[in-house]
């Protein structure tokens, strides 16, 4: 049965169960899986693309992915690059923005002709006609024509990169660039052929679990509702039953974060200057890359809740693995770039693979009561608004007054409240940035609507026996936990 | 009994820790070591920062220079010393 209403995701997905179900079984070679894989598609499957050889060529990069490796054959590993196009599977789209379709009556008002300012619109035989060489895809005569006839579209992986990072080459195949990715996942989310993928770490986590490494998993608080009716507590009972040695709330992370950042935010405000969240991964790497002077001055110095709550698990238990599930892709490169203390990312996607490979449905697993829950405002971190919400509650817990918040909601208006930042016209306390709109619920690899989830979280969070932030750190306690990003100049070095 | 453990960490697995853990496998079998030797996994130990190549411990005690090729023979040595 499809568990996703698209097809290109619902291929991904089917990959990765692929994978999962051979990891699991163990004995994993390259080509052996490969060749196995290979009766994904076949003559007799449904044809999506041109022919048989071209779905071929395009399961084939989908596997390298699932298998940790780059979806070029001649690109070297580099886990700091995480987002990465699959050369087959782009359409090479929309290159021109501006189209004159068949709506075009040619007309007598030539209404497209006359609000053209750059002398690119001519009378064609039986349409207008545009010249490439001098339009500057303004958009006028698309605005100025009566019929609706000329188009304006953009290639949407271009349309949704925040950083303009995607361009194409001379194919048209879209190629990002490295040097101003975010890894944001956007352009995942909005290319319909599934083109921009992210690198994926499902085996080696399989075999550690296989192994019985002793392994940890840590889960974002978006993971509330994400597996149909299941409860928190169901959603870990079936993680830990993958071989998961025991599962954590990254909202305990979240929840001593919201602390210090409310710490934090005092010394801020008592010298004017705006301070920025720093659990957003994405934002983050759009401040480190575009706008490094805001990251200098402006951003809070502390780690995110993963590595918080990693690095408490590591303290306490140094033989451990500890591998993320969360609905983000910037995560991995934050986890994986870099020596952290987080081994592995892997996603709610990746997860519901591994859990369908092994024919576990959380809303059937038996859980019993959950004795380490975090707050509410921890958890809070999944939603827009959440982050400033659970820092104002800090402050006032710790008897301060409240501070002006800002909320930016998606990357785009990241960009543009930080534009403000820059030019020292944002006069608010706090700007919390979530790179995806509705924050992480709305993530890339996030499995059900967002309006759903956030029903059931409000739902289940009314149960939760931590009413504050104090309560939950009384509980879960951070001695002696570096809470500081180590170097902020070395975050994002190679690893 | 031997322990040996195969670091599964990102910088390891890229370079085959995931076939070495195949490799070890089969050697144990081969060599009917079922009953003296346990093969475990196990997340970073460094060996990635020091540049000694794969990361692979046995019996608690890094075994340097291990990489996919020569992985089988050099283990071999080390567990038939350990049982020695």
């Amino acid at each position: 049965m499809p568990m996703f209403s698209n097809d290109s995701r619902q291929f991904k997905f089917d990959v990765l169960r692929e994978i999962s179900t051979e990891a699991f079984k163990g004995d994993l070679d390259e080509a052996e899986i490969q060749a196995r894989a290979r009766n994904m598609v076949s003559l007799s499957s449904p044809r999506v693309r041109c022919c048989v050889y071209k779905e071929r060529e395009v399961l084939r990069q989908r596997v390298r992915l699932a298998l940790g490796e780059m979806a070029d054959d001649a690109a070297a590993y580099n886990p700091k690059q995480i987002v990465q196009v699959i050369d087959a599977a782009c359409d090479g789209c929309t290159i021109r923005k501006i189209r004159v379709t068949d709506n075009c009556r040619k007309c007598m008002a030539k209404a497209c002709m006359a609000a053209c300012h750059f002398d690119a619109i001519s009378m064609g035989t039986d349409r207008s006609q545009i010249d490439y060489t001098k339009c500057k895809e303004c958009g006028a005569c698309a605005r100025a024509c009566p019929y609706n006839a000329i188009v304006v579209t953009e290639r949407p992986c271009y349309a949704h990169c925040p950083v303009q990072a995607i361009s194409w080459d001379e194919n048209n195949i879209a190629v990002i660039d490295e040097e101003k990715c975010i890894d944001c996942g956007q352009c995942e989310l909005a290319c319909p052929f599934g083109a921009c993928e992210d690198i994926s770490w499902v085996v080696p986590v399989i075999t550690a679990l296989r192994m019985k490494t002793p392994t940890f998993a840590i889960v974002a608080p978006s993971i509330q509702g994400q597996f149909g009716g299941a409860s928190l507590a169901q959603i870990k009972k079936s993680i830990e039953m993958l071989g998961f040695e025991k599962c954590w709330e990254v909202a305990i992370g979240a929840d001593i974060v919201a602390y210090h950042e409310a710490q934090e935010l005092k010394e801020h405000m008592e010298q004017g200057r705006p301070m920025t969240t720093s659990c957003c991964t994405a934002f983050v790497n759009m401040l480190r890359i575009h706008y490094p002077q805001q990251y200098e001055e402006n951003k809070s110095s502390l780690v995110t809740p993963m590595i918080a709550l990693a690095r408490k698990l590591k303290q306490e238990y140094p033989d451990h693995g500890v591998v993320f599930i969360g609905p983000c892709v910037a995560k991995k490169q934050e986890a994986m770039s870099e020596i952290s203390a987080v081994d592995y990312v892997l996603t709610f996607e990746e997860l519901l693979a591994m859990l369908a490979s092994q024919n576990i449905v959380p809303e059937q697993v038996e859980a019993g009561a959950d004795s380490e829950q975090a707050s509410n405002f921890g958890r809070g971190f999944a939603q827009a608004g959440g982050v400033a919400a659970a820092v104002q509650q800090a402050l006032k817990e710790s008897g301060d007054g409240p501070a002006t918040c800002v909320y930016a909601d998606g990357a785009m208006e990241c960009k543009k409240q930080l534009t403000l930042m820059k030019a020292g016209r944002f006069t608010a306390n706090i700007l919390e940035g979530m790179s995806c709109i509705g924050g992480c619920i709305g993530g890339p690899a996030a499995i059900e609507q967002m309006a759903m989830v956030k029903g059931r979280m409000v739902k289940e969070n009314r149960e939760n026996p931590n009413h504050s932030i104090g309560e939950s750190l009384e509980h879960h306690v951070f001695k002696d936990v570096d809470m500081e990003v180590t170097d902020k100049k070395e975050e994002g070095e190679a690893r | 009994m031997v322990t040996v453990e195969v670091c599964i960490g990102s910088a390891c697995y890229v370079r085959g820790s995931n076939q070495v853990v195949n490799l070890l496998n089969d050697m144990i079998r081969e060599k009917n070591w079922s009953d003296q030797v346990a093969l475990k996994g196990s997340f970073c130990m460094k060996a990635c920062q020091n540049h000694i190549g794969l990361g692979i411990r046995v019996n608690g005690k890094m075994v340097p220079g291990v990489t996919l090729q020569n992985a089988r023979e050099m283990v071999e040595k080390e567990v038939s010393e350990a049982l020695a």
